[in-house]
């Protein structure tokens, strides 16, 4: 469904993504986790063929993730972690403009656009220019436009990342939702108790390089963790442990 | 502890300096891209020079026409409409006093009152921008130096200068206070447009002026001496008083005089420091936020956006791009009619109505959909995540703007036609459809070219440079050549328009697929679209200098023939440094071979040329070493060009489109020998059928000579050998 093979970018002498292996299953919900400046954004934006590949590859559902880029579109739905939008469209005529894009009739654009402002909570705002969002209805808007196409596979960099309680709730609510409808989501996120409840595999990156992957349960055999050690514990031991340079850890594969 | 409540305007206005220097010197220090205070520095320096050496020049006319009062008078006009300018500019476009600058954010949130920040900014700008009054130092340098006045008159130039920026500064922060504190946020918006459309029209008042004063500053002069009354009271004449003084040797009266200028100046500080006080802070918090200042939502009107209305939509909502788009247009071209060229010589026949109307519609698409990506700065993933390719996307975009921006020529040209001197109906017509098609097209080039010079990756950048401005008002003036020129000319500079838009375009889609990859869109790039400027250059450049060789007659030829030598190598310097952007594939035969086929191919169109008699007995080139010299030189700089840029890019993107090998080599070589045929049209003006054929045989062997051995090596020594065969033969 998802997979990158050796992929790689640098930007001038900084190499922001290193050799990433990576395979992401049908259906399969990926925690893509690491520190601020690890390459999480970097590796997403490769997978939406923003940015080139200096080396190795990504494919989703088959489409080269740099070649066939218009193609993978079709499928794949795209949060940022900062979305900004057309200060002086409503946010019904951003979602109207980007159904018209995908290729639907504007009978099909107006009850999709519509359904989802409704759905996501975006209620009498939708008809407000979005330079006066806030951030939640930004975010919101953003996950509407990503969903607009019914895509098969879902990629969120950072979803909940600056919204209050309550819009990270209702932002978890939509994405277990989506996860439940048998969707592929690759999932980038700080809140680790939120990618334990919604993924089913975990993938932690740290300076560009996968340190582990898998489920939060083989990481605790993997890393010979107890049983109640939670998600942010492993992080912190997996990310320390390789920032001291030891690159195996304790009970590392 | 009682901690002061605020700042003093002077402390803020010494850590202001202290800030904006230590910025300035590290900017200086910067590598790459960050090195733009180097080049600000530069130019502002530049700038200033010529503006001394061309205000001296033109008021050292105004001094031997008239006397010492309308020598005063002509200084007040120029200092008064700079004055005016910079005033007007500042307060429409500062944001020293509007909230959401993350400036005024930090500043706000620490003990400083809004009255000491007015004062301190304004007050440190006197020091850290020199140029902060539109060059009005300068001018009064100049004044001193053709006066003659004493050294003393330097300083005394440079105190009025600061004078009148603080005056301004605090004018202009006074205006913006007014506006947040007495208009409503949603009208706000309205307010700072009509703020910029009087700076518009009164830096148009400044070209105007500037430019009557360096055409004809007699004529000027003489009609201001019996407005020396009026002007006496004007602020430009407390500008000019201390000069005018020192000029009429009362340095007592000149003092006064600079001493009335700085009380005025603390006038406008202490006015400013109370209508700030007045002010408060309430309200501060929204002022020049756009969520605050936006307009209602506008009701549903049942049409759907779509890519290509999205932007005119946008344009249409944000009222303050609409009046620049609409204003700007016609302030250059009403500058252009009333500063320069005058109106019955603007609207004296139909050529120059229709480069008229196709200048109002370049300027409209230099501020309309040349800024197109500056519109997309940070929402541009919307469109690089949806499944439609990029080139269909921009070309909705340039198809809506062609509308607008070929509505607006064709109606420009529709009103000029009727007040111009009556043409034959198929001329207007045929003028008139010139003019829409070229207005129309021009959408195209901006579009391609914004998207060509974007970089989306890195936040502090604008999208589109001064650079990819410049280029495109270039390449956008070569329509003027097919609007007036004769029929070769038209055929021609349609022809060598069309590709550069074509080669742009393409460059533009393959740019806009990387723009928000920051190491991509750095990597240096040897595409079309740079072979394109500078086969426009090279041909504006032979042209002018064409242009000059006829006036100069032939006393002049030999200097004319070394600057077309100088352009050429200027022009090959600059394709050889391209060139080493991307090296090249390796060539498909060895040197000796090459060698071989470029003497043949060269010996077999110089046989040709000598046998159909376009070459040769008188017309041929001397045959002294360094005109030789030159020529082979001249030659390896065209190639550097014609085959190495233009022949070598074109022949990869047509391999790109799937072209067999074979098939990209020859018809970039024919590209190219048509491409050559058109410079040396555009480029000598009058030429004859002999001169253009000569020129294409050359062409032809040089073509060739790279498609068969694709060695630029190759080229150079054919066409070396189809010249040295058409004249030793």
């Amino acid at each position: 469904m998802i997979e990158t093979v050796g992929l790689g970018k640098r930007f001038g002498d900084t190499a922001a993504v290193v050799d990433l292996d990576l395979r992401v299953e049908a259906g399969e919900v990926m925690g893509f986790l690491g520190p601020n400046g690890s390459g999480k954004t970097t590796t997403i934006r490769l997978l939406m063929g923003l940015l080139r590949p200096t080396a190795g590859r990504a494919a989703i559902l088959g489409h080269d993730c740099h070649r066939d880029a218009v193609a993978l579109k079709r499928d794949v739905g795209y949060l940022p972690d900062e979305p900004f939008l057309y200060p002086y469209l409503t946010g019904l005529e951003t979602l109207e403009l980007v159904g018209g894009l995908h290729g639907f009739s504007a009978v099909e654009t107006r009850r999709r656009a519509g359904a989802l402002a409704e759905r996501l909570g975006l209620g009498a705002a939708a008809r407000e220019y979005t330079v006066t969002y806030s951030l939640g209805m930004k975010k919101r808007l953003a996950l509407a436009l990503a969903l607009i196409h019914e895509p098969r596979v879902l990629i969120l960099d950072e979803p909940t990342n600056g919204l209050d309680p309550a819009g990270a709730r209702q932002m978890r609510a939509a994405i277990g939702e989506y996860a439940a409808g048998g969707r592929t989501i690759f999932l980038s996120t700080h809140l680790l108790e939120a990618a334990e409840r919604l993924c089913h595999r975990v993938a932690i990156i740290r300076a560009g390089a996968l340190q582990a992957v898998g489920t939060p349960d083989e990481l605790r055999i993997r890393f010979a963790s107890a049983p109640g050690t939670t998600l942010e514990d492993l992080f912190l031991r997996v990310t320390e442990v390789e920032a001291t340079g030891n690159s195996k850890g304790p009970g590392g594969s | 502890m009682n901690a002061s409540p605020s700042l003093g305007a002077g402390t803020l206005a010494g850590l202001f300096v202290r800030s904006r220097l230590r910025s300035f010197r590290n900017g200086l220090r910067a590598r790459g891209r960050r090195r733009q205070p180097i080049v600000i520095a530069i130019a502002g320096l530049v700038t200033s020079l010529a503006y001394v050496g061309l205000f001296s020049q033109a008021f050292s006319v105004v001094v031997a026409s008239v006397d010492l009062a309308g020598q005063v008078a002509a200084l007040t006009v120029v200092a008064g409409a700079l004055a005016l300018g910079s005033f007007s500019a500042k307060a429409a476009s500062s944001e020293a006093v509007r909230a959401g600058s993350a400036e005024n954010e930090f500043l706000l949130a620490r003990p400083v009152s809004l009255a000491a920040l007015v004062a301190g900014r304004g007050l440190a700008d006197a020091i850290t921008d020199p140029m902060g009054a539109l060059f009005l130092f300068p001018v009064l340098l100049s004044a001193a130096l053709v006066w003659r006045l004493s050294p003393a008159a330097w300083p005394m130039a440079v105190a009025i200068s600061a004078a009148v920026q603080v005056s301004i500064s605090m004018l202009a922060y006074a205006t913006q206070l007014v506006v947040v504190r007495a208009i409503a946020p949603a009208r706000r918006r309205l307010v700072w447009m009509g703020l910029r459309l009087c700076a518009a029209l009164a830096l148009a008042g400044v070209w105007m002026v500037g430019t009557w004063v360096l055409r004809m500053p007699a004529l000027l002069a003489a009609k201001l001496v019996t407005a020396g009354p009026w002007l006496r009271w004007t602020p430009g004449a407390l500008i000019a008083a201390p000069l005018a003084a020192l000029a009429r040797g009362e340095p007592s009266w000149a003092l006064a005089s600079l001493g009335l200028l700085w009380a005025a100046a603390a006038a406008a500080l202490f006015g400013a420091m109370a209508i700030a006080r007045r002010a408060g802070m309430g309200g501060w918090e929204e002022a020049g936020a756009p969520w605050a200042e936006a307009a209602p939502a506008p009701r549903a009107d049942g049409r759907l956006v779509t890519a290509a209305t999205k932007d005119l939509r946008l344009i249409v909502r944000d009222r303050g791009q609409l009046l620049v788009l609409i204003a700007m247009p016609a302030i250059f071209v009403g500058v252009q009619i009333f500063g320069a060229a005058g109106w019955s010589w603007s609207t004296g026949n139909l050529a120059r109505v229709s480069c008229l109307a196709y200048s109002l519609a370049l300027y409209m698409a230099t501020i309309g959909p040349l800024t197109h990506m500056q519109a997309e700065r940070r929402a541009f993933w919307i469109l690089r995540t949806v499944p439609v390719p990029l080139g269909r996307l921009l070309a909705a975009k340039a198809r809506a703007w062609s509308v607008v921006v070929g509505g607006a020529g064709l109606l420009v040209f529709s009103g000029l036609v009727l007040v111009m001197p009556s043409s034959s109906g198929a001329a207007v017509l045929s003028a008139g459809a010139l003019v829409t098609g070229g207005a129309a097209a021009i959408s195209f080039l901006a579009v391609g070219m914004a998207s060509g010079g974007a970089d989306l990756s890195d936040e502090q950048s604008a999208a589109v440079g001064p650079t990819t401005i410049y280029a495109f008002l270039l390449v956008g003036s070569l329509y003027n050549l097919v609007l007036t020129g004769d029929w070769a000319t038209r055929v021609s500079g349609l022809a060598l328009y069309l590709f550069a838009t074509v080669a742009y375009w393409r460059a533009g889609v393959a740019r806009a697929e990387i723009c928000m990859d920051a190491e991509a869109v750095r990597t240096p790039q040897l595409r079309i679209a740079e072979g394109a400027t500078l086969l426009i250059v090279y041909s504006f450049g032979q042209r002018g200098l064409a242009a000059i060789d006829m006036a100069v007659g032939t006393e002049g030829a030999a200097a004319i023939a070394v600057l077309r030598l100088v352009l050429v190598l200027v022009v090959g310097g600059v394709a050889v440094s391209l060139l080493r952007r991307r090296p090249p594939t390796p060539p498909w035969r060895g040197r000796a071979s090459s060698s071989v086929i470029g003497v043949g191919l060269g010996a077999l169109v110089a046989l040709l040329l000598a046998h159909l008699r376009v070459v040769g007995g008188p017309a041929s080139p001397s045959r002294a070493p360094l005109v030789w010299l030159g020529i082979a030189a001249a030659l390896a700089a065209e190639e550097a060009l014609f085959r190495g840029v233009v022949q070598r890019t074109v022949e990869e993107d047509l391999e790109a489109r799937g072209l067999r090998s074979w098939w990209a080599r020859l018809g970039a070589a024919g590209v190219t020998v048509v491409l050559g045929g058109i410079a040396v049209v555009l480029g000598e003006g009058h030429t004859t059928r002999a001169v253009v054929v000569a020129v294409a045989g050359g062409q032809v062997a040089a073509a060739l000579g790279r498609a068969f051995t694709g060695r630029l090596g190759a080229a150079w020594i054919a066409r070396l050998a189809a010249v040295s065969g058409a004249a030793f033969f």
